[in-house]
């Protein structure tokens, strides 16, 4: 998945789309819809958690690993920008 | 354990060959005396070596 | 990073079934998941291990009536609740869903623990819904609210909804409110359907392969359990449960996160390192559950919604560290969640795991980490919930849930009490909650590293050191303080411990002067006379080591072992002289040197206790000799000590019934050192002198080896009963005949006994009771010390296996003069002193409770065949148990593949195929040998070991699978099947082995129920899985069914032109003598057999509708011979020739001249209506049912002067989709050669019924087609 100029939090929202399935079963999600409630499980969570690293290419810190930073579209965009360096070029 | 893998040679003081893995620390009152490696050039070194299979304080009781 | 596959989105829309109007039964399919269970429900009908319970506190009080309004619109709202489950015609399932259905509740008030259990446990008859049953209760503490549910309609989850539903709807009832609740967009049944279309488009294809790739060449986890498996199957269960302290559950927790896992992957991966450990195998095959609900719309409702799938972790690896397991199982975690959607049983029958009856397929062992979803009803002053005790019921051999409880990590460890104690799963369960801690602690460190053993795994052995007296100076002790005490008695004579003491040292002065002395080598082929401890001792004198010889080997391989150990001399007794090559040493023949010039005292002492004493050769008559040498101190250890437990002192009389070349022998120095006696002399190859040698000579304390002990107890004990002491040594001690030892000789000390020869003669002794079955090798001897050790070398805790390693004092020196194999055999003791060694026996056994040592067999002794790791001791044992005397279990690879062959020892009333039946009883069918050979007796090595070489070879016969059906039967099961399976199946080959898999049952059993238009049971497939097994088991019950003085004849035929032996069945009607017609027909077998012809022409005959007519069924030599024989065109002159006369002899004076009419099916219909027109001479009529009549030519092309012939041909309607070659279909062939047959001027009817070409249709026309063609009017009749 290539990375491209879109905004931190399109790219998330896609990759989350992408890894839970969610507009092939027909359902929109808004940054703060959450995530658990729309069927994701503590293993789709990991993969969802591995393909944001992978993608974005940094390594979440200690204190956003839990399930809080999983929830919404818009907690793990925070995530994502806080662990990124802030060096403004494209990743 | 002792399957596969690397090998020690180790002697103890009554100058008795074996062999101990790599990785675990050697038992006390054996240390290493000889290669590291496969088993079999383990076990080829102490066929040379260990001449005299008799523990060392018999042979200097005689 | 890795990539993973997402798992495949179902692309069909997920609808409410929008059948509107008609609320009367709707039906839907079942979903994978139900059909599993139902399938289980099918097989085993007295278990309740798959009902789920809840219950629920009401502190506020039960209302009747608010209930009962709950309940109803429970059920009112979750059709789940209203549904049944049924088995259709065509072996499908299905789903219906009720219009309404009450939910009774059982109000018992303070009787309710009566009432709770038996609406837990109680079977549910799944096609009467409601399945819940509700209890109200008034316990101690309150009222309460009790549910049981079959799984089928419910799983964890589903209980938090229900009881956030009831709740509700009660409170709503209560509080006269309408309830407010989700609205539900679908229900079960729509979810089942929106899934069964998934699954039976292509869409899954890459989950089946993922998982026929992943799983290739799994082998089962085999956990070592306390008790042997029996054929029963138990739902008993028991339960340990462990918790992992606060701070703990959230290092792990964070542990898992780092390793980007979750915590249920964490909980599995604790769980695969301690069965590792547990099973000593590191490619780890477990079962987890997986709840599953895929979309928002499924998570308000209750059912069942539950995946199972596999993980397979490989747990190999030295320096394996907690966080390398969790990532490993993360990412088989990942993997299975992604491919969830393929149907357990797909992935079953996708790897030929077959359906084993008593065995959960693939694993044993399941996982279910139930997370922290916390319940559903939480708001205060809700109703808590409550769990009354009740039995455990076990669904696996061992499973563990988890579930965090404020914060805390609970794990439940249920286990089958049949199979295990519940010590062993406490240590089990107590290493997996250290893991946890430690590996969340150290999550780098190599698990070896961690301090995961706990209590269990202290050395066991005597700590002080051996005396160093050697045997030398304890017998000359004995000499000079009790000279004329009987030391040695037997053939010979008997020699005093002076007389002995005084002719070793005279002939030790000999040996001296011929330069015997010490560390050199003394070789020893002696008779068994008292004589032979005079050169043993007087070899010890000399400081010498004494190396005895088998005087049956060739001379070459003695000179070769001579040479080998460096013997300066050997002493040979006086008759075997000539057996030793002359040139390979000095020989030394006992009585030639005339010694009485030597002086009789005691020479110098020489032997120090580092010395030699004694070399056993331990390699058999060929390959490299290996000799063990054995020092003095070694000796002295083991002599010492023998007091504490063998009754050898003064007054003791020992014996042990072996050759001197078995270290067993070396025991005999024992009684020598502490004033005992010991005889010597032949007891017979097969101890058949024994019992008058132990009465002869007093004998009080006795040993033998295994197989010794089972020869005797086969004979009679009662000679021995004067024994005090029996010690039988060996590795698997037959526990029947230890106990029927231990029974019959009541004064007699029965002992078992365990110890290579590198650990001199013994190492642990066992005196107590057998123990679940088995006997254990016991504890160690003094001076000796046995560990138990895993694959890390760590202590294994009780209960789990591990190598035996021996230490001590007991150790030999070494191989003789081979370095490189000592070093690799004897290797540094990390539990002992500084520089001490162990001994690896490559034998495998555990510490049970209370420090015996349990033998499990060689570490080379657990074979794998057929996908399993089979531990051939436990074989065995079932052998033994069920009345071999002897029994050796090995894995041979044969022409034919891999297979488990049992050779046993019985006595001749023991049959041998009724021992393999018993043994179909007691043991899992993959256990059951493939061959089970009788053996006279079991060949011993030089070791005492069975001579695995020495065994018989197996032939096998011809493979089973390829060879083709032998009868018409099995012939159409295996089509059917075949059909069920989407694929060739051979007669001889196993349904479950090429891809069938238990839900395919219950549709290859309706193919056959309709083959044979009779009700056969789903069960029945279960235990005859080859069409060739499952033809005769149909058969196995069938009755003739005919009436008195009918006759029905089994016979052999010989035909001249066909040749071959055939059978024969001769029908004769009941009744006076009386012209008989006569009936010829083809494919007898199964007329008989299946379609019961012969009862339905006695009813004809009785009836009046038919004149008395017998019958004559000829079924072809063999099936493959069948199609080339009915299409001969000659068969008719065979049949007219040959067959008629001689069914007019059988008959005699009942023959009426005239014709026979020819009855046959399918091909046996063309051959039958051959022969009515081909020889109208000898066949007047014809019964041609379902045949490929254009296919073939049938009769000569004019027969304008033949009499007409009655011909009745038939078709089933179904028929008309097979096409023949031609062409035409088989109702449309039927017709025209009809009305072709009829233009020709015979009488001709044709009948279509239904059934298709099965033996049901054609049965069902018999009865109209024999009245018509042998009807006495001859009217003309045309269709």
């Amino acid at each position: 998945m290539t990375v491209s100029q879109e905004p931190v939090a399109e790219t998330v929202r896609l990759i989350v789309d992408k890894q839970l399935n969610l507009s092939a079963h027909g359902y929109e999600f808004g940054a703060d819809d959450d995530l658990w409630a729309l069927g994701m499980t503590s293993l789709t969570c990991m993969g969802l958690m591995l393909a944001i690293e992978d993608t974005f290419r940094i390594e979440l810190p200690e204190e956003a690993l839990k399930e809080g930073t999983f929830r919404t579209v818009g907690t793990i965009t925070a995530a994502v920008e806080a662990a990124r360096p802030t060096s403004g070029t494209k990743v | 354990m002792f399957d596969d893998g690397e090998f020690h040679v180790v002697i103890n003081d009554e100058e008795q060959y074996s062999i101990w893995p790599v990785g675990r620390d050697i038992p006390v009152g054996w240390r290493v005396a000889g290669p590291t490696g496969p088993k079999s050039e383990c076990l080829a070194h102490i066929d040379a070596a260990w001449t005299d299979m008799r523990p060392r304080s018999l042979r200097e009781e005689a | 990073m890795p990539r993973f596959e997402p798992r495949p989105t179902n692309p069909f829309p997920l609808l409410a079934d929008r059948t509107e109007g008609n609320r009367a039964a709707r039906d839907f399919p079942l979903s994978a998941g139900q059909e599993r269970l139902w399938w289980l429900r099918q097989l085993d009908s007295s278990h309740d291990q798959y009902h789920i319970t809840g219950g629920w506190r009401f502190p506020a009080g039960l209302d009747p009536s608010a209930i009962a309004t709950a309940l109803a619109g429970l059920a009112r709202r979750h059709d789940i609740l209203r549904t049944r489950f049924v088995l259709r015609p065509d072996g499908t399932t299905a789903q219906e869903v009720a219009a309404e259905v009450e939910i009774p509740v059982v109000w018992a008030g303070r009787e309710w623990r009566a009432a709770v259990e038996r609406a837990a446990s109680e079977p549910f008859d799944l096609s009467r819904p409601p399945l819940i049953r509700v209890v109200a209760a008034e316990s101690e503490d309150g009222p309460g609210l009790f549910v049981a549910l079959h799984h089928i309609v419910t799983d964890r989850w589903s209980m938090d909804v229900l009881a956030r539903d009831l709740f509700e709807l009660y409170d709503a009832a209560l509080a006269g409110r309408a309830p407010r609740l989700p609205e539900l967009a679908v229900q079960y049944g729509d979810y089942a359907r929106w899934q069964r279309r998934l699954l039976d488009s292509d869409l899954l294809r890459p989950g089946l392969e993922y998982w026929r790739r992943t799983l290739a060449g799994c082998e089962r986890l085999e956990l070592p359990t306390d008790r042997p498996r029996t054929a029963a199957a138990d739902a008993t269960g028991a339960s340990v449960v462990v918790e992992l302290p606060e701070e703990a559950t959230a290092a792990m927790t964070a542990v898992a996160w780092r390793a980007r896992a979750s915590p249920g992957v964490a909980v599995t991966a604790a769980l695969v390192a301690a069965l590792s450990a547990f099973t000593g195998q590191d490619d780890v095959v477990i079962g987890a559950i997986v709840s599953d609900r895929p979309r928002p719309e499924l998570q308000d409702l209750i059912g069942f919604f539950v995946n199972t799938v596999v993980l397979r972790v490989d747990a190999s690896g030295r320096e394996l560290t907690f966080r390398d397991v969790v990532a490993r199982t993360r990412d088989m975690w990942m993997a299975a969640d992604a491919h969830q959607d393929v149907p357990f049983e797909r992935i079953v029958g996708a790897v030929g795991a077959g359906a084993e009856q008593q065995r959960n397929p693939v694993f044993d062992v399941v996982v279910n980490h139930a997370g922290d979803r916390t319940a559903l009803a939480e708001a205060p002053g809700a109703p808590t919930w409550w769990y009354p005790a009740l039995p455990v019921t076990a669904r696996f051999d061992l499973s563990l849930t988890t579930q965090l409880l404020d914060g805390r990590l609970r794990a439940t460890f249920v286990y089958r009490p049949a199979l295990f104690d519940e010590t062993t799963i406490a240590a089990l369960a107590d290493r997996y909650i250290r893991l946890l801690t430690q590996g969340a602690a150290a999550p780098d460190r190599p698990l070896h590293e961690l301090a995961l053993a706990g209590e269990s795994g202290v050395p066991l052995g005597g700590e002080d050191p051996a005396p160093r007296a050697t045997v030398v100076e304890l017998v000359e002790a004995r000499a000079a303080l009790h000279p004329d005490d009987v030391a040695v008695v037997g053939a010979g004579g008997e020699l005093s411990y002076g007389e002995l003491n005084r002719r070793a040292n005279r002939l030790a002065r000999h040996l001296m002067k011929r330069g015997v002395g010490r560390e050199r080598v003394v070789g020893v082929c002696l008779d068994q006379t008292v004589e032979r401890f005079v050169v043993l001792l007087a070899v010890a004198k000399c400081g010498a080591a004494y190396f005895p010889l088998d005087p049956d080997f060739p001379p070459d391989r003695l000179r070769f072992m001579l040479s080998d150990a460096g013997a300066v001399l050997t002493i040979v007794g006086p008759s075997l002289g000539h057996r030793l090559p002359a040139d390979a040493t000095p020989l030394l023949v006992l009585g030639e040197p005339d010694l009485s010039d030597y002086d009789d005292g005691n020479p110098p002492l020489a032997a120090r206790p580092g010395d030699l004493a004694y070399l056993i050769s331990t390699s058999g008559s060929t390959g490299a000799p290996k000799s063990v040498a054995v020092p003095h101190q070694a000796l002295s250890r083991l002599v010492a000590g023998a007091p504490r437990y063998l009754d050898i002192g003064p007054g003791a009389t020992f014996l042990q019934a072996g050759p001197l070349t078995f270290d067993v022998s070396v025991l005999e120095w024992t009684p020598l050192a502490h004033g005992g006696r010991v005889v010597v002399t032949g007891t017979g190859a097969l101890l058949e002198d024994l019992e008058a040698v132990v009465r002869d000579h007093g004998v009080t304390t006795l040993k033998l080896v295994s197989p010794q002990l089972d020869l005797l107890v086969e004979r009679d004990l009662s000679a021995l009963s004067g024994l005090r002491q029996l010690v039988v040594g060996g590795d698997v001690v037959n526990p029947r005949s230890f106990r029927t030892a231990s029974e019959l000789l009541p004064g007699c000390r029965v002992m078992a006994s365990y110890g290579p020869t590198e650990c001199t003669v013994l190492a642990t002794v066992f005196g107590g009771d057998s123990w679940s079955g088995r006997v254990p090798i016991g504890h160690a001897i003094p001076h000796t010390r046995v560990y138990v050790l895993d694959r890390d070398l760590n202590p294994a805790p009780v209960g789990m296996r591990g190598e035996i390693y021996l230490a001590g004092d007991g150790l030999a020196r070494g191989y003789h003069g081979r370095p490189g194999l000592t070093a690799q055999a004897f290797v540094p003791d990390p539990y002992g002193p500084p520089g001490a060694r162990m001994y690896r026996t490559g034998d495998v056994g555990r510490r049970l409770p209370g420090g015996a040592i349990d033998f499990l067999g060689r570490a080379d002794r657990q074979v794998k065949v057929r996908g399993y790791r089979i531990e051939t001791s436990e074989i065995e044992h079932a052998l033994l148990r069920l009345g071999a005397t002897s029994a050796v279990v090995l894995r041979a690879e044969l022409d034919t593949g891999p297979a488990l062959v049992a050779y046993v020892v019985t006595d001749e009333s023991v049959d041998v195929p009724a021992l393999r039946g018993r043994l179909r009883a007691t043991l899992p069918a993959y256990m059951i040998p493939d061959h089970l050979v009788r053996i006279p007796r079991v060949p011993l090595t030089a070791n005492n070991k069975v001579d695995r070489t020495a065994l018989p070879p197996v032939t096998p016969t011809r493979s089973a699978a390829a060879a083709p059906a032998e009868s018409g039967l099995e012939a159409r099961v295996a089509e059917a099947w075949s059909d069920v399976l989407g694929r060739a199946l051979a007669a001889g080959e196993d349904f479950f082995d090429h891809g069938g898999h238990s839900l395919l049952v219950p549709r290859a059993t309706a193919a056959v129920r309709r083959l044979l238009g009779r009700e056969v049971p789903l069960r029945l497939m279960m235990r005859h899985r080859t069409p060739a097994a499952y033809a005769a088991a149909l058969l196995a019950g069938s009755l003739p069914g005919l009436g008195a003085d009918s006759r029905l004849e089994r016979r052999t035929w010989h035909s001249r032109t066909l040749g071959g032996e055939r059978r024969v069945d001769l029908f004769v009607p009941a009744g006076a003598s009386g012209e008989t017609r006569i009936l010829v027909v083809l494919d007898g077998s199964e007329f008989v057999d299946v379609m019961r012809l012969p009862a339905i022409v006695d009813r004809l005959v009785r009836d009046r509708r038919v004149p008395p007519t017998a019958a004559v069924f000829i079924s072809p030599a063999d099936w493959s011979s069948r199609r080339r024989e009915l299409l001969d065109e000659a068969y008719a002159d065979v049949l007219a020739d040959e067959l008629i006369p001689q069914a007019r002899t059988w008959l005699g004076e009942r023959w009426r001249p005239g014709g026979a009419t020819a009855v046959g099916a399918s091909l046996g219909a063309v051959a039958a209506l051959r022969a009515a027109l081909r020889r109208p001479d000898s066949f007047e009529g014809a019964v041609a049912l379902s045949g490929p009549l254009s296919e073939h030519r049938l009769g000569p092309a004019a027969s304008s002067s033949v009499s007409p012939a009655r011909l009745f041909l038939s078709a089933s309607r179904e028929e008309a989709d097979i096409v023949l070659d031609d062409g035409l279909s088989l109702v449309e062939a039927v017709k025209r050669t009809g009305e072709e047959l009829a233009g020709r001027g015979h009488e001709v009817r044709c009948a279509y019924g239904d059934g298709g070409h099965t033996y049901a249709a054609w049965e069902s026309m018999l009865p109209h087609a024999i009245s018509w063609v042998l009807r006495e009017d001859r009217a003309r009749d045309v269709r």
